[in-house]
C-alpha cells in the first residue's frame, strides 16, 4: 500500500471518528411529507402505524373539523394518489386533553386505540373503510387511564387499559373482544399508564404503575399456565406525568422506555444477569410521551422533541446514538418542519428496517423517512477512490 | 343467431332418465342477434364504445365473484367500469368524472379489494398530457385521479400492483425509451426512471408489456429498435436485461406484444410474425421459441397472456386471417379454442376467472360493443342454468334440450353451458356432473362439479 493512500485512509478515519455522533450517521437525505396542514391547534399526541406489510404509513392525530370546534381523532393514509384523511371517532375525544391515541402495526395492517368519553375504541382498516369497535370502558377519564395497543402474531389486536378499578387486557378473537382482568397472585390489580407488548410467541407483557403501591411493575402472561406474574422494578421510579412504552425485540426480550417529567430512562431485561438494567438517556425531553420500537434486526429506537428539534435515538447493541432531524423550511413545499415544543414523535420501522417518524410542526402533521444512512465505515472505504481520482487529475 | 340445432337422436338410456315433466326450456344467456358464431358463452357487456379508440382491460374479483372490465365509453365521455357476475345484472360505474378520458386503460385490484387504474390522458384539467393514476377507494377514499409526475406525453401504459399494493407503470416516453413509474412511499411521490436497453422500435401502444414475477419484481418486455424482443427485470440489485434478435422473423406491424411470468419466474413473451403466433420463453441460459398458433396474423394487447396456477399459458388474440377471436393454450402442446368467429375485433384481454377458467374481453368494432367470453363467466354452480340457486326441474329441462349424445357436437351457444367437460358435446359424462349437482328444492352445492 502506497504512502499517499495510507495517509488518505488515516485522514479519513480521523475525520469520521471526530464527528459528533449525531452527524456521523449523516442525515443526508431525510424525506419529509406533510400529512395534514390543519390538525387541531393544541394537538400534541399522535400515533403511527404501518400497514400493507409495513409499507404504507397511517397516522392517527387530533383534528378539529371546520366549524365544529371540538377535537376528533383522525386517521390519514398514504396512497399513490396522496394522503387521504378521515375522522375516526364518532364523538369528540376528551377535551382539553387528548384521547391518548396509541397505534400498532401488524403484518396485515395498522390499528389504533383511543378514548372517547368513558369508552375505549379500536379502529382497524378493512377494504370498505375503518372498522371501529369498543372493547371496554372506564369510570375515570384521568390521564392515568390511557390505553395501549399491540398486535399478536396472529394479527389480532390486544389492548391494555384501566377501567378505573382494575387493569384490563382485551384481545380480539376474530369476532368479539375478550376482556380479562389482570389478576396477579390471586388479587385484582389496578394500574396506571399501562403499556402492552405481545411477543412473536404470543406472550403478553405489561409495564404499568401500580395504583395501590405507586411503583413500577412489569408483568408477563404465561401462556402455559394462563397466569400473570409480576416483578417490581424498584430502579424505575413510577411515572406521574409521561408514559411507559414497552416493546419486545425479535428475540421476545422485553424493554421499555419511561418518560417522567422530562427525564427519559430505558430499561431492558438482561437475560444473562436475570435482572433489569436501567439507563438514563436524556433529561431534557419536551415531548409529552415517547414511543419505543424495535426493527426487524433488534435495533431499538426512541424519538422525541428536545430543545426544539426532533431527536431519534438508535441502539443496535453497541450503545445509543442520537440523530437530529433537519429543521426549517422543507426543500419541497417550503413548509416549516420545526416541531412544536411538546409534540409527541411517533416512531415505527418499515419493512426495510428504516425509521419512520410522525410529529406536529407549526405547519401541520409531518411524516419523516430516513431513507439511507451510510455507516461511517463506508466513508472510510471511499478514501481509495478519492485518492485514485486525485492521482488522475494530477496527471 | 347462427348455429346448429340440438340433435334429437335417442341413443342411450341416460336420456330417458332426464326426460320428464313438460316444463319449458330455460335459456340462461340472452345474446344480441348480431353475434357471430360463438364457440363459448359470450356476453355483451356494453354498447356505444368508440370502435377506433376502444381498448379494454379486465380482472376477476375473486372476493365478489365478478369480472371487472374497464373501457372508454363514448356516450358518457369517460372510462367505464362494468362488473359482470353470472345470473346478475351488469353494474356500471364511471371511473372518472365526465370529461376525463383517454386511451390505454390498465386495471388492477389491491389487497383490500380497491380498484386502481392507469390511463393515458388526451387532455383534462389535471395537467399536461401524460399518464393518470386513479384510485376507486370506495366510501373511505372516494374516487381520486392524479397526474403521474414525469410521464408527460407518455404512451402505452401498462400497470400492475405487487403483493404490498405498490404500483408499477411501464410506459413509452416520447423519445421511444421504455420507462417505469413507481410510487416512492418514503418521498410520497411518483418516481420515473428509464428501463435500460434500446428504445422501442416505434412508440406503439401494442409493443410494450409488464408483468410481476413471484418475487414482486416488475418484468418489462418490448420490441426494440434493434429488431429484438427485450425483457428487463428490476430486482433489489437493479435491472437485469435479456434480448432475443428477431430480425429474421420480426413481428408483423400490427401484432402487439404481451408478457407473463411462469411459476419459476421465467418470462414468456408472445407476438405474431409471418409464421404465426410466437412465444419466446426466456430461460436462464437461452431463449426458446414456440409456435403457439401457426399461420395466424394475431393482434395482441398488452394484457393478452396469463399463467394459471398449474403453469399453463393462456393467450387471447384476434386472428386477422379468419376474423376470429381465439384463446391459445399449452395444456398438452399448443392448441387454440375458438371464442367467436366472423367478427371484427381487437384489444383482446384475458384473465382467469372462477376455478381458474379463462375469460376474455374484447372490442367488437362493427356494433361498437364490449364483449366478454369464456367458461369462467359462469358462476360457481355450473348446472344452475336459470340462476335461482338450485339445480332443479327447469335446469333439467334445459339440459335435456341441449343433450346431443357422445361425440355429436353441440353448436348452439345457448347450450354450451351444458357441456361441462368442454368436449363440444353434451353427453352422459356431462349428465354425471348434472346428477351430482342436482339439489331439487334445496340450495345447490357450489362444489358439486369439482
Amino acid at each position: 500500500m502506497s504512502l499517499p493512500l495510507v495517509r488518505t485512509l488515516a485522514l479519513c478515519t480521523a475525520m469520521v471518528l471526530s464527528l459528533p455522533a449525531w452527524l456521523q450517521a449523516a442525515e443526508l437525505s431525510w424525506s419529509f411529507q406533510r400529512v395534514d396542514a390543519e390538525p387541531s391547534p393544541d394537538a400534541t399526541q399522535l400515533a403511527l402505524g404501518l400497514g400493507g406489510g409495513a409499507h404504507w404509513p397511517k397516522v392517527f392525530y387530533d383534528k378539529t373539523p371546520a366549524g365544529v370546534g371540538l377535537k376528533y381523532l383522525a386517521a390519514a393514509s398514504l396512497k399513490p394518489t396522496g394522503w387521504s384523511s378521515t375522522i375516526l371517532s364518532a364523538a369528540a375525544i376528551a377535551s382539553p386533553t387528548s384521547g391518548y391515541v396509541g397505534a400498532a402495526s401488524s403484518s396485515g395492517g395498522a390499528g389504533a386505540v383511543w378514548r372517547t368519553g368513558n369508552s375505549f375504541q379500536v379502529a382497524q382498516f378493512t377494504g370498505p373503510g375503518w372498522q371501529v369497535s369498543t372493547p371496554g370502558s372506564t369510570t375515570s377519564i384521568a390521564p392515568v387511564h390511557r390505553p395501549s395497543i399491540d398486535y399478536g402474531p396472529d394479527g389480532r389486536a390486544v389492548i391494555a387499559y384501566s377501567n378505573g378499578t382494575r387493569l384490563m387486557v382485551a384481545g380480539h378473537d376474530g369476532s368479539r373482544w375478550q376482556n380479562d382482568a389482570v389478576d396477579l397472585l390471586g388479587a385484582a390489580e389496578n394500574g396506571y399508564y399501562p403499556s402492552i407488548a405481545v411477543g412473536s410467541d404470543g406472550a403478553r407483557h405489561l409495564v404499568y404503575r401500580s395504583a395501590s403501591q405507586n411503583r413500577t411493575y412489569y408483568a408477563v402472561h404465561d401462556l402455559a399456565t394462563g397466569k400473570w406474574s409480576k416483578t417490581e422494578l424498584s430502579g424505575v421510579p413510577p411515572v406521574t406525568a409521561g408514559n411507559y412504552s414497552l416493546a419486545v425485540n425479535p428475540n421476545n426480550v422485553p424493554s421499555f422506555a419511561c418518560l417522567r417529567s422530562g427525564t427519559l430512562e430505558f430499561a431492558s431485561f438482561d437475560t444473562a444477569a436475570g435482572a433489569w438494567d436501567v439507563t438514563s438517556l436524556a433529561t431534557d425531553v419536551d415531548s409529552t410521551r415517547v414511543n419505543l420500537a424495535f426493527d426487524g434486526n433488534g435495533r431499538a429506537g426512541l424519538a422525541f422533541v428536545s430543545e426544539d428539534l426532533v431527536r431519534l435515538m438508535l441502539n443496535d447493541g453497541g450503545g445509543w446514538t442520537t440523530h437530529t432531524l433537519p429543521s426549517g423550511p422543507a426543500p419541497v413545499g417550503g413548509y416549516d418542519r420545526a416541531p412544536k415544543s411538546n409534540s409527541e414523535v411517533a416512531l415505527a420501522f418499515d419493512a426495510d428496517n428504516l425509521p419512520v417518524l410522525a410529529y406536529y410542526s407549526r405547519a401541520g402533521v409531518i411524516l419523516a423517512y430516513d431513507p439511507i444512512v451510510p455507516e461511517p465505515a463506508t466513508l472510510v472505504m471511499m478514501a481509495p477512490v478519492l485518492t485514485l481520482a486525485g492521482r488522475r487529475r494530477r496527471r | 343467431m347462427k348455429g346448429g340445432s340440438v340433435a334429437t337422436k335417442q341413443t342411450s338410456a341416460w336420456r330417458s332418465a332426464v326426460a320428464g315433466h313438460p316444463a319449458p326450456v330455460a335459456v340462461l344467456v340472452a345474446l344480441v342477434a348480431s353475434l357471430g358464431w360463438a364457440a363459448v358463452p359470450v356476453r355483451v357487456v356494453d354498447t356505444q364504445v368508440d370502435p377506433v379508440r376502444c381498448q379494454v382491460d379486465l380482472f376477476y374479483d375473486v372476493a365478489r365473484d365478478q369480472t371487472v372490465v374497464a373501457y372508454p365509453h363514448v356516450l358518457t365521455a369517460t372510462f367505464r367500469v362494468a362488473r359482470v357476475a353470472s345470473c346478475q345484472e351488469i353494474e356500471y360505474r364511471a371511473l372518472y368524472e365526465q370529461g376525463v378520458t383517454g386511451l390505454d386503460v390498465s386495471l388492477a385490484r389491491d389487497s383490500l379489494g380497491l380498484l386502481s387504474a392507469v390511463h393515458r390522458s388526451l387532455g383534462d384539467p389535471l395537467g399536461p398530457l401524460g399518464l393518470r393514476y386513479t384510485l376507486d377507494g370506495g366510501p373511505m377514499f372516494g374516487l381520486s385521479t392524479i397526474a403521474i409526475d414525469g410521464t408527460t406525453k407518455g404512451r402505452a401504459p401498462v400497470f400492475a400492483l405487487d403483493g404490498h399494493d405498490r404500483p408499477y407503470v411501464a410506459f413509452c416516453r416520447m423519445d421511444g425509451q421504455p420507462s417505469l413509474a413507481t410510487f416512492d412511499v418514503r418521498r410520497g411521490r411518483w418516481v420515473v426512471a428509464p428501463v435500460p436497453g434500446p428504445r422501442m422500435a416505434a412508440p406503439e401502444a401494442r409493443f410494450l408489456s409488464l408483468a410481476l414475477d413471484h418475487q414482486d419484481r416488475p418484468v418489462v418486455a418490448w420490441y426494440d429498435e434493434n429488431s429484438s424482443v427485450s425483457v428487463a427485470t428490476l430486482g433489489s440489485g437493479g435491472w437485469s436485461s435479456r434480448s432475443c434478435r428477431m430480425e429474421a422473423d420480426p413481428p408483423i406491424d400490427s401484432s402487439g406484444l404481451c408478457v407473463a411470468v411462469d411459476s419459476v419466474d421465467v418470462p414468456w413473451v408472445a407476438f405474431s410474425t409471418v409464421q404465426g403466433l410466437l412465444v419466446l420463453r426466456f430461460n436462464v441460459l437461452n431463449v426458446v421459441t414456440q409456435v403457439a398458433a401457426p399461420g395466424v396474423q394475431a393482434l395482441l394487447s398488452p394484457h393478452a397472456m396469463v399463467v394459471d396456477p398449474a403453469n399453463r399459458i393462456r393467450i387471447g388474440f384476434y386472428n386477422q386471417v379468419d376474423r376470429s377471436v381465439y384463446v391459445a393454450a399449452n395444456d398438452f402442446g399448443w392448441s387454440s379454442t375458438l371464442v367467436e368467429s366472423n367478427v371484427s375485433a381487437h384489444s383482446v384481454s384475458i384473465a382467469l376467472g372462477s376455478l381458474n377458467r379463462w375469460i376474455v374481453a374484447y372490442c367488437e368494432v362493427d356494433h361498437q360493443q364490449i364483449r366478454l367470453a369464456g367458461l369462467g363467466l359462469w358462476g360457481t354452480v355450473q348446472a344452475d342454468f336459470d340462476c335461482d340457486g338450485r339445480v332443479s326441474t327447469t335446469d333439467r329441462d334445459h339440459f335435456e334440450a341441449c343433450a346431443t349424445g357422445p361425440s355429436i357436437p353441440q353448436f348452439d351457444a345457448n347450450c354450451l353451458n351444458a357441456d361441462f367437460d368442454r368436449d363440444c358435446d353434451v353427453d352422459q359424462d356431462d349428465f354425471a356432473v348434472f346428477q351430482r349437482c342436482w339439489s331439487g328444492g334445496d340450495s345447490a352445492d357450489v362444489h358439486c362439479a369439482d
